[in-house]
């Protein structure tokens, strides 16, 4: 029986009470990134695995480790092989963490990797290697941050899903050579960016859309792509735009208002039912948006802070760990030839809780990197999403807003020429009756006399009018339209006189202008009226869509998480289950 | 010493369970309440089992098999225990006694649950390290304080004559200085290791307290992840089919939850009452041998230094006789001055080193033996620390690990079935 002698040859590194870490037995370095990112990683990082492959890697030892030149490597690459050399029950309390955590579902687009490369121009950067349909292409975070703003630029009614943020300027100034290699930044986004991608393409409007095939084409350079059309023709103004094309060129769209803000937008009071009922569909989904960030925001924080304590319970137990072992080499205060298999038995049970203790360690620390990418990246992007989805409301407010000054501007229209039309009726009728009268009475004719000078007199007026007539279509639009309700009315006040003050000429001058406006305006409407049809629809099925992604991420959420916790506790089981056994039998008589 | 010999021929069984700590209101009122313990007693000794029915003649239906013997008692009544087996057996490793804890006792915090629990289990503890040694087994006292009916009369008999073990380690004090200088090897590796150990102990004992409080912290985690969970389970209570398959997932997840909660919390009470009360009462044991050991090391002092003396004693009167010495040459002057005559003065100085030569060489024997005794039990009783500490690490480590599996056992069980709903 040499159990005994093998023990204490996995135990002999040396243990001195700041290297605790590597003592555990199972060495680990948990945040051991900067002796895996070596130097020599610049090349080769695509010897990189998955976040779960690598701690093993790192814990169970490989040619990979054993390449480092850290001394401890060494060590614990023996202890890996000689582990696995060891008995069955040993063998078998380490060997189901070796099943891969991370299969994540299929996902269409992958990034395979991520390093340094030279872009077509010749600059230094971290690519992503993206491989799609059998085809891989190297890009930049910058161009996809390029990517996603015109694709959202390109498609205002689609909720464009989010990327990572940038880096924090701050960490260039605090650590300019460290940033840039920094391996978790980096890992984090590359899983956002794959998720970014593969979001991307359920949505079928943005992978139609030429621009997004060509950034996962690898013929393309994305620079030049940049500087072509559609994107290098993005109006400027999309609300001066057909909503679904705004590269295609339309001249009637740039004739339509241009509310800066939608502060106007509660102003509208819709009178048609069915407005109404769309208003509150849209009102519904901003509520529905509102309660799902007001819910992600705390569950955002609490994963956080979870990942944060289960990260401080990761690093008290590998401590505990590397006691239990250090115990179990000195569990003894006198040892006799008749106590000596009891101490063997005794020393090899403390170890067994030393190692349940270490796969403890090693599971919470897997755990907490679960919870950081399955559970906090997911959140973080669904609160993305939801501030993408407001833009796109934004967007439908103005939209509407739009629809509605022209709508009021028909209305004002056509109220003024009903006032003009009747007035000049009236004019008629009371002109008629006049005359009749006149023909009787001398003083009637007098005043009708009165009544034509004055006429006249007002003849300076219509300089205004044609004025305004020479501003041309789309000034008079402006000038009447796009300044908000306020400015708005006071418009109307300046120019509309009361009709009755009006001469003929000038009234029938206003009344032609007026039709030919309306003209302009009702095509206009019909315009903004298909417009704001596909709008609603668009955004309406792109919020749909959205929401169904959150339920069905929260699904797929929850579903992780179950997985990987059963992992953490069968793990964990089966280390304390070997432990009891041994614990179980040492013997007691020392007789 | 007779004790250990009687142990063989009355080997028993002794199994002792204390539990149930109630708060008691002090019918007498002075002074405030306090917290007994109840102490049920399996044993397989005749003798108690007559003292048993001696003490409740009238409360018992006379029923000759009493299995189970039940007492109750207070600290205090621990503390006599431990002191009159202390004074009884000063060779003895006596097991110690939780922390008087005096803190608890101005904070009023001496009644919560956590505080009463973590007693109860170190009190356990306590009796348990009793019966399972040799000697204090079989004590009269133990058998008593297990017993008896009329526990507090006794109690009160005995106040005040019984002044604790002070005066010996006020004794210990004084030579903590004094270093032996034979110490043998056996005693030299046991000090080692012993310091060692209770390193360890005390470094596991620290690093558990923290693993505590951080599963305590996940278990509050999972507390406010549940209530999110409630509130997104509210959220998506449409009627909608696909709300209607989310809001059951959801549901299962969150019961998962809180089961992981709860379970956490259940495990880190268990850690916290009894495994680290386990760590902290090791460590006082462990105290309690390095203080048994000192006692020793002190006995062996009193042989060197009266050995010392001897000797010195003896080469003077070895100088006396062989004519040297005796004074130096200027207190031989001035004796010779005073008139006084030298040989006679030699003579009865060496007379009465020699009786002081007799006398101190028998207490050279006597010490020696004592301190060789001493020795010899101590180095039985650290067998029989050993022996106990190991049994106690077997069971503790033990349920350690039981709890610990019974925790992820549930939790696998918890979440595989939240698996096949989800």
């Amino acid at each position: 029986m040499n159990i005994f002698g093998d023990s204490e040859e996995e135990d002999n590194n040396p243990f001195s009470g700041t290297d605790h870490l590597y003592a555990s037995g199972i060495a680990a370095v948990p945040e051991g990134q900067d002796d895996f990112f070596h130097s020599d990683a610049l090349p080769d990082v695509q010897e990189k695995e998955e976040t779960r492959d690598e701690l093993m890697h790192q814990l169970f030892g490989s040619e990979a480790t054993i390449k480092n030149s850290e001394p401890n490597a060494s060590i614990i690459a023996t202890q890996g092989t000689s582990q696995d050399a060891d008995s069955e029950d040993f063998g078998s309390s380490i060997r189901p963490l070796r099943s891969p955590v991370f299969t994540k579902q299929e996902q269409p687009i992958k990034i395979l990797d991520a390093g340094h490369y030279r872009d077509p121009y010749g600059k230094h950067a971290i690519g992503y290697t993206i491989s799609y349909e059998e085809q891989t292409v190297t890009r930049r975070y910058s161009e996809f941050d390029t990517l996603r703003h015109s694709l959202c630029r390109l498609l205002p009614t689609v909720v464009v899903p989010p990327i990572p943020s940038k880096h924090p300027l701050i960490r260039y100034f605090l650590n300019p050579l460290n940033a840039e290699k920094d391996i978790k930044i980096i890992d984090k986004r590359k899983r956002l960016l794959a998720s970014f991608l593969n979001n991307c393409i359920e949505i079928s409007e943005i992978r139609e859309h030429v621009v997004f095939k060509k950034f996962l084409d690898p013929e393309h350079i994305w620079r030049n792509v940049l500087n072509s059309p559609p994107i290098s023709i993005i109006p400027m103004n999309n609300l001066l735009a057909p909503p679904l094309q705004p590269t295609k060129p339309s001249p009637l769209h740039l004739l339509l208002p241009n509310p800066t803000s939608a502060t106007g937008y509660k102003d509208i009071t819709t009178d048609s039912p069915e407005l109404i009922e769309l208003e509150s569909e849209f009102m519904n989904y901003e509520k529905t948006l509102k309660s799902f960030e007001r819910l992600l925001d705390p569950f955002e924080k609490h994963a956080k802070q979870n990942k944060l304590h289960f990260r401080a319970l990761a690093s008290s137990l590998a401590e505990l760990g590397a006691y239990y072992n250090a115990f179990s080499l000195e569990g003894n205060i006198i040892a006799l030839e008749k106590n000596m298999k009891q101490i063997e038995e005794l020393s090899r049970g403390i170890e067994k809780i030393g190692q349940a203790v270490d796969v403890n360690y090693v599971s919470s620390e897997i755990l907490t990197e679960s919870i950081a990418t399955m559970l906090e990246e997911p959140i973080g992007e669904m609160i993305h999403f939801i501030t993408e989805a407001y833009n796109v409301l934004h967007f439908r407010k103005l939209k509407r807003l739009q629809f509605y000054i022209i709508d009021s501007t028909i209305k004002a229209r056509q109220i003024r020429i009903n006032d003009l039309k009747s007035a000049q009726e009236q004019m008629d009728r009371l002109e008629e009756a006049l005359k009749r009268n006149a023909e009787e009475s001398p003083t009637i004719a007098q005043a009708m006399q009165k009544i034509e000078s004055t006429a006249s007199n007002a003849q300076t007026r219509p300089g205004q009018l044609s004025q305004n007539e020479r501003r041309g279509w789309t000034e008079l639009f402006k000038s009447r339209g796009s300044k908000g309700s306020k400015s708005r009315k006071a418009a109307l006040h300046k120019n509309d006189i009361e009709p009755h003050l009006l001469s003929d000429d000038e009234r029938n001058e206003e009344v032609a202008k007026i039709s030919r406006e309306l003209e302009k305006l009702s095509e206009c409407f019909r315009l903004i009226t298909k417009d704001m049809n596909q709008v609603n629809d668009s955004i309406s099925n792109s919020i749909q869509r959205l929401l169904h992604h959150f339920k069905s991420q929260w699904g797929k959420i929850l579903k992780e998480l179950t997985r990987v916790l059963l992992v953490w506790l069968k793990d964990c089981l089966l280390a304390w289950q070997n432990a009891r056994k041994v614990i179980g039998s040492i013997s007691i008589d020392t007789k | 010493m007779e004790n250990s010999d009687k142990k063989k021929d009355e080997a028993f069984h002794l199994s002792i369970l204390v539990s149930d700590p109630q708060k008691q209101r002090n019918e007498h009122a002075k002074s405030s309440s306090y917290v007994t313990y109840q102490i049920s007693t399996k044993t397989d000794n005749k003798s108690y089992h007559n003292t048993y029915r001696k003490h409740h003649q009238g409360e018992t239906t006379g029923n000759d098999s009493i299995d189970i013997i039940v007492v109750h008692r207070r600290y205090s009544d621990f503390l006599l225990l431990h002191n009159i087996l202390s004074q009884d057996h000063p060779t003895c490793i006596i097991p110690p006694l939780p922390d008087k804890k005096v803190f608890q006792y101005i904070a009023g915090d001496r009644f919560s649950l956590s505080f009463t629990q973590k007693r109860c289990h170190s009190l356990q503890n306590f009796l348990r390290r009793i019966s399972e040694h040799p000697v204090l087994s079989h004590s009269r006292m133990l058998e008593t304080f297990l017993v008896s009916g009329d526990w507090d009369a006794y109690r009160r008999s005995l106040s005040g004559t019984l002044n604790g073990n002070k005066d010996e380690v006020s004794d210990a004090f004084m030579n903590a200085f004094k270093t032996v200088h034979n110490q043998s090897e056996e005693f030299v590796e046991i000090k080692e290791k012993s310091e060692k150990l209770d390193h360890n102990v005390a470094k596991i004992d620290k690093i558990f307290n923290r693993v505590v409080k951080r599963q305590e912290a996940i278990s509050e985690d999972y507390a406010k992840f549940s209530s999110n969970l409630q509130e997104l389970q509210e959220l998506v209570s449409n009627d909608a089919e696909e709300d209607e398959a989310l809001r059951s997932k959801v549901k299962f997840f969150n019961e998962g939850i809180a089961q992981l909660s709860y379970g956490l919390r259940d495990l880190s009470k268990f850690l916290d009452y009894e495994y680290i009360v386990d760590l902290k009462d090791m460590e006082h044991y462990i105290e309690s041998v390095k203080q048994t050991i000192k006692l020793k090391d002190q006995k062996q002092i009193d042989y060197e230094e009266l050995n010392d003396y001897l000797t010195r004693s003896i080469n003077e009167k070895n100088n006396l006789v062989s004519g040297y010495g005796g004074g130096n040459y200027f207190t031989s002057k001035l004796e010779e001055l005073a008139g006084i005559n030298q040989e006679a003065a030699r003579r009865e100085k060496i007379a009465k080193l020699e009786g002081k030569i007799t006398s101190l060489t028998s207490e050279v024997d006597n010490a020696k033996e004592v301190a060789d005794v001493f020795e010899s039990e101590v180095f039985k009783e650290v067998n029989i620390f050993e022996e106990i500490k190991t049994k106690e690490l077997k069971a503790s480590l033990a349920s350690l690990a039981d709890n610990q599996i019974e925790f992820y056992k549930k939790m696998v069980d918890t979440w595989t079935k939240v698996e096949e709903n989800l």
